[in-house]
Order: C-alpha cells, then sequence, then structure tokens
C-alpha cells in the first residue's frame, strides 16, 4: 500500500489530477481497476472523474450519476462510473446487481466509496478533503502494485507541459 | 385506440391505460401509499429488481382502475432508455412477453421523450394549443437539465444540458445536507414557501467559457453546503428564509438560461417537464418573467409516470412504426 498527497487549487487542477490518474490506471494494463472516491459533498469527485474520462479519451459529458446510480462511457478502455449517494443499505447493492457490474472490463470509479470499503477489493481509494474555499487535499491510496509512482508522473507531466 | 404504458427506468415501478386522444383511464405508481398497503411493504428508494416483484402487479392494477382488459389493449408502450439497464429491462421484458403472447404491437420510447409528452396529455393546457410550434422544452429533474428545442411533433434538437449535475440533484443534496430526507426537494419547497428569497446571496452560473444554454449546478451545490458549514446560526434560526434563497438561485439559473433560449429561437411558447417542474415557485417565476406563454404538466404527471410513456408511444404507432421483440434499454439514450 502506498499513499500519494496532492493540494488542488482549482476545479480545473482536480480534473487534471485525474486525467493524470486515468493515464497512470492505462498504463498499468490492468483489465478491470477499481477506483473508490471518497469525501463530502462538493469537494470535486464528480471533476476528478471528468478527468478521468478524459483521460480515457471520452468526448461525454460527464454528468452526475447521483439519480441513476451508473453512467458508462466508452473510450480507450469503458468507464463505470458508479454514485452511491442514495445507497441506504448495503442490501440495496446487491438488489441493483452492483458486485457483478463492478466484475466488468474497464476503469470502475465508485463516488461515495466509504459505502463499500468493507465489502469490495478496490485497486485505488482517492480521499478529498476540503482545506479551504477552492482548495482540495487529495489522498490516493494505492492497493495495486502494477501502478507507477505517481509523484514522478506528476514531475514528469509538468516538464512535458 | 387503447394504450397501455410501461416505465421502470429509475426507482419508480409505473403502468398506465390511457386512450387516443391523451385521456388517462389509469396512472400507477410503486411508490404511491395505496399501493404499499395492497403490497404490504416499503419499497427501497434505489433498487431495481425490485421493478420484477412489483411489475405484474402494477400493470394488472393499472388494467383493474381503468376498467380495461388485456385484450381491449391496442398497444403496449414501455420505456427504453434512458436509465438503469437493469430496471429498464425488466419492463421491457414484461411488453415483449404480452406482446408475444397476445400479439400486441410494442413500442419502445425514449424516457426524456415521454417527459416532453407528459405536457400534450389531455388534461394538460398546450394539447388545447393548435399549432404550439416551435416549442422550447426544459426537462428538469433529479438526473436531467436540458433544454430542448421542438420545431414539430416527435423532432428534437437538445439545445444545451448540465455539465455536472442535474438542478433536482442540487436541491436533494443540499435538503441532505441540512439533514432532510430524500428527496429533498418538496422539502425545500415546503420550508422556503413563506421564507424571503433574498434573505441570502447564493451563486449563479459562475463558468464562463460555456454555451449561453448550459447548465452547472455544482458550483451552487457546493456554496450551499459551505454556508450551512459556516452559517449554523442561520440555519437554526432563519431555515424558511435559508431553503427560500437557494432555491430561488437555483430557479433563477433555470429561468435566466430558459428565456435567453427561448428569446434566440424565437419559440412560440416555452414547456417545463420533469420532477422540478412540479415546484411552485419555479412556476410561478417563469410565469412572471415569460413573455411567451408557458406550459407545464399536472403536477402529478410532472414526476415519473407511465401515461406520458402510453401517449409517446401512440404518437409514435400513429406514424407507422413499432418495434419487435429485439427490443434492448439503453442506459444513456439521447433524445
Amino acid at each position: 500500500m502506498r499513499e500519494f498527497k496532492f493540494t488542488t487549487k482549482s476545479e480545473f487542477e482536480t480534473f487534471s489530477l485525474g486525467n493524470e490518474i486515468s493515464s497512470a490506471i492505462l498504463e498499468s494494463q490492468l483489465k478491470n481497476f477499481i477506483v473508490l472516491l471518497c469525501g463530502e459533498l462538493g469537494t470535486g469527485k464528480t471533476t476528478f472523474t471528468q478527468g478521468i474520462a478524459r483521460g480515457i479519451n471520452s468526448t461525454d459529458v460527464v454528468q452526475s450519476p447521483t439519480f441513476v446510480f451508473l453512467q458508462t462511457h466508452k473510450g480507450i478502455v469503458s468507464l463505470y462510473h458508479f454514485d452511491l449517494y442514495r445507497i441506504n443499505n448495503p442490501s440495496e447493492l446487491d438488489e441493483l446487481g452492483f458486485f457483478e457490474l463492478i466484475d466488468r472490463d474497464g476503469i470502475v470509479v465508485i463516488e461515495w466509496g466509504e459505502k463499500v470499503e468493507n465489502f469490495i477489493d478496490g485497486d485505488m481509494k482517492v480521499t478529498f478533503n476540503k482545506l479551504v474555499a477552492d482548495t482540495r487535499e487529495i489522498v490516493v491510496t494505492v492497493y495495486n502494485d502494477s501502478i507507477k509512482d505517481l509523484y514522478r508522473r506528476r514531475k514528469h507531466e509538468s516538464i512535458m507541459l | 385506440m387503447i394504450a397501455l404504458g410501461i416505465e421502470t427506468s429509475c426507482d419508480d415501478t409505473a403502468a398506465s391505460i390511457i386512450e387516443e386522444n391523451g385521456k388517462i383511464l389509469s396512472n400507477v405508481l410503486s411508490s404511491q401509499e395505496v399501493f404499499h398497503k395492497d403490497f404490504g411493504g416499503i419499497v427501497p428508494e434505489i433498487a431495481s429488481r425490485k421493478h420484477s416483484e412489483l411489475i405484474g402487479y402494477t400493470i394488472v392494477e393499472a388494467l383493474k382502475l381503468s376498467g380495461k382488459t388485456m385484450s381491449s389493449v391496442d398497444l403496449i408502450s414501455v420505456t427504453k432508455g434512458p436509465g438503469l439497464v437493469g430496471s429498464l429491462l425488466i419492463g421491457i421484458e414484461a411488453a415483449k412477453a404480452l406482446s408475444f403472447a397476445l400479439h400486441k404491437p410494442l413500442i419502445g420510447v425514449n424516457h426524456l421523450e415521454g417527459h416532453i409528452y407528459s405536457l400534450f396529455l389531455d388534461c394538460s393546457p398546450l394539447s388545447r394549443v393548435s399549432d404550439p410550434f416551435p416549442l422550447l422544452v426544459l426537462i428538469v429533474s433529479g438526473g436531467h437539465t436540458e433544454l430542448v428545442l421542438m420545431r414539430s411533433h416527435l423532432t428534437y434538437q437538445v439545445i444545451g444540458e448540465t455539465r455536472d449535475d442535474a438542478a433536482g440533484e442540487a436541491v436533494d443534496k443540499f435538503a441532505r445536507f441540512l439533514g432532510f430526507g430524500y428527496p429533498g426537494g418538496p422539502i425545500v419547497e415546503k420550508l422556503g414557501s413563506n421564507g424571503n428569497s433574498n434573505a441570502y446571496k447564493f451563486p449563479g452560473l459562475s463558468f464562463k467559457d460555456s454555451s449561453p444554454y448550459e447548465f452547472s449546478f455544482s458550483g451552487l451545490k457546493t456554496a450551499g453546503v459551505y454556508f450551512i458549514e459556516k452559517n449554523p446560526d442561520a440555519v437554526r434560526e432563519n431555515i424558511q428564509d435559508v431553503t427560500a434563497s437557494f432555491e430561488n438561485a437555483l430557479i433563477n439559473i433555470l429561468v435566466e438560461r430558459t428565456l435567453k433560449a427561448a428569446h434566440d429561437f424565437n419559440v412560440r411558447g416555452v414547456g417545463v417537464v420533469g420532477g422540478v417542474s412540479a415546484n411552485e415557485r419555479l412556476r410561478k417565476t417563469l410565469n412572471a418573467k415569460s413573455d411567451l406563454p408557458v406550459y407545464f404538466p399536472a403536477k402529478i404527471l410532472s414526476t415519473d409516470n407511465a401515461s406520458m410513456i402510453a401517449f409517446a408511444g401512440l404518437m409514435h404507432f400513429k406514424r407507422g412504426e413499432k418495434d419487435d421483440l429485439m427490443l434492448d434499454a439503453h442506459s444513456r439514450l439521447g433524445l
């Protein structure tokens, strides 16, 4: 288990971090990759996912799936974007077929991942903490060894820019 | 002609029987209290497999209330998307089974198109307007916020949509953060109905690079959450003003964008559909600010229902369209 800490100062920076992490996931070449997103309302979970979608080259407008529970986006790989906000009881996940759905090939991003942390093995957990105004501390915990050092990747990216 | 409508795209299992002119003979929702009493249980907030338990019962109830029998039904209309595939398939498979067994024509309907056709049902004022086109329709609910231009029946051009949260979702989350249950929209509306909507300032649209018809509610939602955290006194003592002000900010975004589009596209009227269209402040504000006629469905038809699906299906069927048993669910179906 490795932990990487980032500070983003705007929605765009949160989006960009999602985008970079998406590339790191693609590089790992894993068939199924589960990312749990944890954090309060309005801390940037959907924005981060928009960055992941851009990273897989999806041209979709990534809207919040709170109401529909799951939005699927096609790109280099598929992105399954779950939102467990409305789940009050784990038995509802069974009713929805959640545990079968997250087994598919592609990147599985689960907002309100806190609610399933104890039931599924995620490859990565991203925790969003609000510091002040638009500033967020984003902690990325990586459980899967196929993911490279995210700090190095970040430095590399900024040189490229 | 009699049509059966089936709708299972989200939380509610719904069935309806309507006549050809859009007159509703029955409109059954599994969330209705009466239904719970009969069924003997509470349906969870979100649970698609519950649809499979409820679907048969719902259809039978719709037939019973309409006084019709399955053999007198001339068309079966069912929602094919957008929505959760697992939920949609239950409605679709039920519709296919009935169609196959009873040799009835089948038609798949887009849920959003269904909402639009809630405006044309017999009980809606728009059904009595002879030529309403071009018509601008705002679809606004917990899952959708989009502006659709109709130049004639069954033709749609999406001219703007939300780039993050839906309007209803922003209110629901604001309400949940205040400690209220789901759906929070009606609770916020009730609390704020006598409040001062200008007591507190919440932001409007903050992004600059958008198209003039695009929506965003994530910024407002976040501002609402901050406000609650930072102003516990206001929340405790002036909850009526807080909720009224938040709701007002959200409605101003909807109204401003909608009326701009209505003006730019030179339409004859504006329709508003979807769950949030039941909101009284939205209805009043839009009516007050619009020079054009504004149309709303009956409040009971603002939220998801099967009458609108039955009617949209009928419109397609009368044009000679129908589906076969290959009909499938589409989670991200657009208009």
